[in-house]
C-alpha cells in the first residue's frame, strides 16, 4: 500500500521512511521514536545531521562529480545509527568493515566523538563541494557526451510528453531515486527499476569483467550473501535475466548460440572484441557508463573487418563485394571535400600566377629599413680584415636561404672583402661551396686566396667558445681540398687564429638555436658586430635581438622579400647584377596570392564553424 | 646527356613523389622519404668522418713536427672519450662509458646557461626598460613612445600569465586575473605571428619547387 507524502503529494512505498521526491519524513512519529531509542549520544555532531539531510535529497540534485569522489555509499547509512564505529575512515579505507549489526569484538572502549569534532574529508566533499579538492574528471566534447550519454544530448521529447523534472545530466530512470531509497531498496524495487533499462536499449550490455582476471584467474565463487551489502543485493538482476556473453556478430534480437565450443574464427575474434569492449571503469566517472555501454553486436560488426566476422552467424553478415567497393569512392570523396578542393584551388592559382606572370608588384620600390641597415653594415666593413660568414642553414630552408646567401656573397665580392665560411650544421659547408661557386667567376674570386670554406664544427656552445681562442686547431682542414688551413694563401697573408682576427660575423641561420648560440656565445664575449639573414619564419624570434645594446645583431633581413630588397640596394649602390629579379618578383607575387587564398580559406572556415555552432544552439 | 639535365629530371621526379603525399601515404612518397633520409645520413656521416674524426686521429697519431708534447697527449683525450662512448654498445650500464657524454652535457649546459644570461635574458630585460621621450613630440617619437608603452605592458601581462601564486582556495585576485587574461592574448598574438611567418617560409619553399618544375618542363 502506497503512502502519500504530506509535503509534495508524491506516492511512496509503504516501507519508505522518507519521500522519494522531496525527502520529507513520511513517518515522523515512528522515526522519532526509533531515533530516540537507537540514537547514541554522539549523533549530536552537526556535520552528521548534514550527512543525514543530504542522504534524503533526490538523486538528481547530487552532482556527478561529487558521486565520483565519494566513497561507496554503504558507509552512509551506518553513520547515524552507530556509535562504536565513528566515521573517521578516510576515503581510501574500506567502509564495508563497518558492520553495525555485529558487536564490537575488540576490547577497546567505544569512542565518543566530541560535538566539535571535524568531519572526515569524504564527508566534507559531500557537504561542501567547493571546499573539497576538485574531482579529476576529464572534460568531454558535446559530441562525446552525446555518444556516451545520449539522454544528455537534448534528445527531442515526444510531442506532448512533458520533460521529466530533475537534473538533465541523469537518465530519467535515475532521476527520481534517492540515496536513502537506494540503500533501503529491496529486490522488489530492483525488479521495478531494471525493466526501464530495456527501454534504453541496454539489452546487449555485458557485465564488466576485469580483463586480467577474466582469462587467467579461475572463477571465484560468489560471495556469501551475508557479506554483501543489502543495497548491492537489491541491484542484482534475477538469475534468469543475467546477461549472457553474446557473439559479436549476433543480432540483438537473435537468441544466443547453443554451442559452447567456440569456432576457430570466434577464438580469433574474442580477444579483439574483448579489447574493444572491456576497459576498467573509474568509479563514478563518465567512463563507467561508457564502459558499461559496450558496443553492441552491430557496432562490433561495423568496427571489425569483414574477414573477422563469423561466417553464417547472421543471415546477412557475409561480406558483400559492394561493401568493399563502396570504400574507394568514399575515400576519394572524403579526400576531395573539403581539403582536396582547397589544395587543388590553391595549386591552380599558384601555377596560374607562375605561368602567366601578372604584372603586379613594384620591383623598384625603395628598400625597407632593415635592408638598408644590412647593406650599410657590410659597406662599413674594413677591407683589411676578413669576414666570417656562418652557413647554418639546411636544405629545408633552401628556397629562402640560397637567395639571401647569394646576395650576401655578391656584396662581399663586390667590395673585394675576403671571407671565411664556417658551419655548425653538417650541411652548411656544401651550401657554402655551392653558393660561392655560382658567383665567384663574376668577380674574379679565387678559392684559397680570397676566400676559404672551412668544414663542419660540432659541439655547439663548447665549440663556439673554443673557436674564439683557438681557431686553427678546431678547424685545421678546409672543406674543398682538405688541406691544412695554415697552408693556404689567405691564412699566410692574413692572421686567422682567433675570432678577433675577423671584422664581422654574418650569420646565415635557419634555426633559432644556431642564431642564439652565435649571439650568446660569441657576440657577447668578443664584441664583434654580427648581422643576420634568416628565413621569414625566424624573423619574429630574431627581431628582438636587433640593435640590443651589449648583445645583439646590428642588422637583419629575412625571407625572399629581404633578399629582393637587399639585392636592389646592392644594384643601386654597387651596380651589382640584380639577383634574378624577375624570378624573385614572380615568386613574391605568387607568395602573396598564396597567403591571400589561405587567409580566405581560414575566414571561410571560421564563418562556417561559427554558423554551425549558432545553428546548433 | 648533360649531367645537369639528368640531375634536374631526378630532382623533378623526387619533388613530384614528395608532393604525392597530398593524396595520402603511398610507396612513391616512402621511396622519396627513404632516399632523402639515407642520402642525408650518408652525407653527414662522411662530413663528420673526414672533417672531424679523421683530423683528430691524425693529429694524435701523426702530429705535425712542431707540435708540443703536451698537445700530442691532449689530442688523445677526445679519442679516448669517444672510444669509451662506443663501449656503451657492449656495456650499457658501466659508468665509464658515459663519462664523455656527461662531460659534454655538463659543459654544454653550463655554457648555455651562462650565454643565455649574458646574451638574452639580461640584455632583453634591459632593452625592455626604455625611457619615454617627451622632448620632441613629432610623429615618429610619439609612435616610438606608444610602441614602448605597448611593449612594457605586453611584457608585464605575459609575465603575469605565468605567475602561479594563488590563495589557498585556488583563486587569484581579480586584477591579477585580468592582467593574466590579457597576457594570455599577448602570447596568443605572439605565437600567431610566429606561426604565420613559419607558414610564409613553407609557401616560399612550395613556390620555389613549383617554379623549378615549371622551368624543368620549359614554362
Amino acid at each position: 500500500m502506497d503512502v502519500t507524502c504530506p509535503n509534495c503529494g508524491a506516492s511512496n512505498r509503504s516501507t519508505s521512511r522518507f519521500c522519494a521526491r522531496c525527502g520529507h519524513d513520511l513517518h515522523p512519529t515512528q522515526n522519532h521514536e526509533a531515533t530516540s531509542n537507537n540514537e547514541p549520544q554522539s549523533v549530536d555532531l552537526p556535520w552528521l545531521q548534514g550527512v543525514q539531510d543530504r542522504a534524503v535529497l533526490p538523486t538528481d540534485r547530487l552532482k556527478a562529480d561529487n558521486l565520483a569522489q565519494t566513497p561507496p555509499t554503504p558507509s552512509i547509512p551506518s553513520i547515524p545509527f552507530t556509535s562504536s564505529t565513528p566515521p573517521t575512515a578516510s576515503p581510501g579505507e574500506q567502509p564495508a568493515t563497518q558492520q553495525p549489526t555485529e558487536p564490537a569484538t575488540t576490547e577497546e572502549p567505544p569512542r565518543t566523538a566530541p560535538p566539535d569534532e571535524a568531519p572526515p574529508p569524504w564527508v566534507v566533499s559531500i557537504l561542501e563541494p567547493s571546499v573539497a579538492p576538485p574531482p579529476n574528471v576529464e572534460s568531454y566534447e558535446p559530441e562525446e557526451m552525446a555518444h556516451i550519454m545520449p539522454w544528455t544530448a537534448g534528445a527531442p521529447a515526444e510531442e506532448g510528453e512533458a520533460q521529466p523534472p530533475g537534473n538533465p545530466s541523469l537518465p530519467p530512470w535515475l532521476s527520481d531515486i534517492t540515496v536513502q531509497e537506494t540503500l533501503q531498496g529491496s529486490p522488489t524495487s530492483a525488479e521495478e527499476t531494471l525493466p526501464n533499462a530495456a527501454d534504453l536499449g541496454l539489452e546487449d550490455i555485458e557485465p564488466f569483467t576485469p580483463p586480467d582476471t577474466e582469462d587467467e584467474a579461475p572463477v571465484a565463487p560468489a560471495p556469501p550473501q551475508e557479506q554483501e551489502p543489502h543495497w548491492l543485493r537489491s541491484l542484482r538482476p534475477p538469475e534468469e535475466a543475467a546477461p549472457q556473453h553474446l557473439p559479436l556478430t549476433r543480432q540483438a534480437n537473435q537468441p544466443p548460440q547453443a554451442s559452447s565450443e567456440p569456432s576457430p574464427t570466434e577464438t580469433l575474434v574474442e580477444p579483439i572484441a574483448r579489447g574493444l569492449s572491456v576497459r576498467p571503469p573509474r568509479a563514478g566517472a563518465v567512463e563507467t557508463l561508457a564502459a558499461l555501454m559496450q558496443p553492441s553486436a552491430e557496432t562490433a560488426r561495423r568496427v571489425l573487418p569483414d574477414a573477422l566476422v563469423l561466417p553464417g552467424a547472421t543471415p546477412n553478415a557475409a561480406p558483400t563485394p559492394t561493401h568493399v567497393s563502396a570504400v574507394r569512392p568514399n575515400a576519394a570523396r572524403s579526400w576531395l571535400f573539403p581539403d582536396g578542393i582547397i589544395y587543388l584551388v590553391i595549386l591552380a592559382a599558384l601555377l596560374a600566377v607562375l605561368i602567366i606572370r601578372p604584372p603586379f608588384g613594384n620591383v623598384d620600390a625603395p628598400a625597407a629599413r632593415g635592408a638598408q641597415q644590412f647593406y650599410n653594415a657590410i659597406e662599413a666593413v674594413p677591407t683589411n680584415k676578413p669576414v666570417l660568414v656562418v652557413y647554418d642553414w639546411e636544405a629545408s630552408r633552401s628556397a629562402e636561404m640560397s637567395l639571401l646567401s647569394e646576395a650576401v656573397i655578391q656584396h662581399l665580392m663586390a667590395r673585394r672583402i675576403r671571407f671565411v665560411t664556417v658551419s655548425t650544421v653538417p650541411q652548411g659547408p656544401g651550401f657554402a661551396q655551392q653558393t660561392t661557386d655560382a658567383v665567384k667567376s663574376s668577380y674574379g674570386y679565387e678559392y684559397g686566396r680570397d676566400y676559404l670554406i672551412l668544414g663542419y664544427l660540432p659541439g655547439n656552445e663548447a665549440a663556439l667558445t673554443s673557436l674564439m681562442s683557438d681557431f686553427n686547431n678546431l678547424l685545421p682542414l678546409d672543406y674543398v681540398n682538405s688541406r691544412n688551413v695554415s697552408d693556404t694563401e689567405l691564412a699566410r697573408s692574413t692572421k686567422i687564429s682567433s675570432m678577433g682576427d675577423f671584422s664581422m660575423i654574418i650569420d646565415l641561420a635557419s634555426e633559432e638555436a644556431e642564431l642564439r648560440n652565435w649571439i650568446e656565445q660569441v657576440s657577447t664575449r668578443t664584441g664583434l658586430p654580427i648581422i643576420a639573414a634568416v628565413p621569414q619564419g625566424l624573423e619574429p624570434i630574431a627581431r628582438p635581438y636587433e640593435n640590443v645594446p651589449g648583445a645583439g645583431i646590428k642588422a637583419l633581413i629575412s625571407g625572399p622579400t629581404g633578399a629582393m630588397q637587399y639585392s636592389q640596394e646592392l644594384a643601386r649602390g654597387r651596380g651589382a647584377a640584380l639577383l634574378n629579379s624577375d624570378t624573385i618578383s614572380n615568386r613574391l607575387n605568387t607568395q602573396s596570392v598564396a597567403q591571400l587564398l589561405v587567409a580566405l580559406v581560414i575566414i571561410a572556415a571560421l564563418i562556417t564553424t561559427g554558423t554551425k555552432r549558432a545553428l546548433r544552439r | 646527356m648533360d649531367i645537369n639535365l639528368i640531375g634536374g629530371i631526378v630532382a623533378g621526379l623526387l619533388t613530384l613523389m614528395v608532393f604525392s603525399y597530398l593524396l595520402g601515404a603511398n610507396p612513391l612518397w616512402r621511396l622519396a622519404q627513404s632516399l632523402f633520409v639515407g642520402v642525408s645520413v650518408g652525407y653527414v656521416t662522411l662530413v663528420i668522418l673526414t672533417q672531424v674524426i679523421a683530423p683528430y686521429i691524425a693529429r694524435a697519431i701523426v702530429p705535425p713536427s712542431n707540435t708540443p708534447a703536451t698537445d700530442r697527449w691532449l689530442a688523445v683525450v677526445p679519442i679516448a672519450l669517444g672510444l669509451l662512448l662506443l663501449l656503451r654498445i657492449a656495456f650499457p650500464s658501466a659508468w665509464p662509458t658515459s663519462f664523455g657524454l656527461n662531460i659534454v652535457v655538463v659543459v654544454g649546459s653550463a655554457l648555455a646557461i651562462g650565454g643565455a644570461l649574458a646574451g638574452s635574458i639580461i640584455p632583453q630585460a634591459l632593452d625592455t626598460m626604455r625611457l619615454l621621450d617627451f622632448t620632441n613630440l613629432d610623429a615618429p617619437t610619439i609612435a616610438r613612445d606608444i610602441g614602448d608603452i605597448v611593449l612594457v605592458l605586453g611584457v608585464i601581462c605575459a609575465l603575469a600569465y605565468f605567475a602561479f601564486g594563488a590563495r589557498p582556495n585556488g583563486d587569484r585576485p581579480a586584477p591579477i586575473r585580468a592582467v593574466s587574461a590579457t597576457g594570455r592574448w599577448v602570447l596568443v598574438v605572439s605565437f600567431g605571428a610566429i606561426l604565420g611567418s613559419l607558414a610564409t617560409t613553407f609557401y616560399a619553399a612550395l613556390i620555389e619547387r613549383l617554379q623549378f618544375l615549371l622551368t624543368l618542363v620549359g614554362l
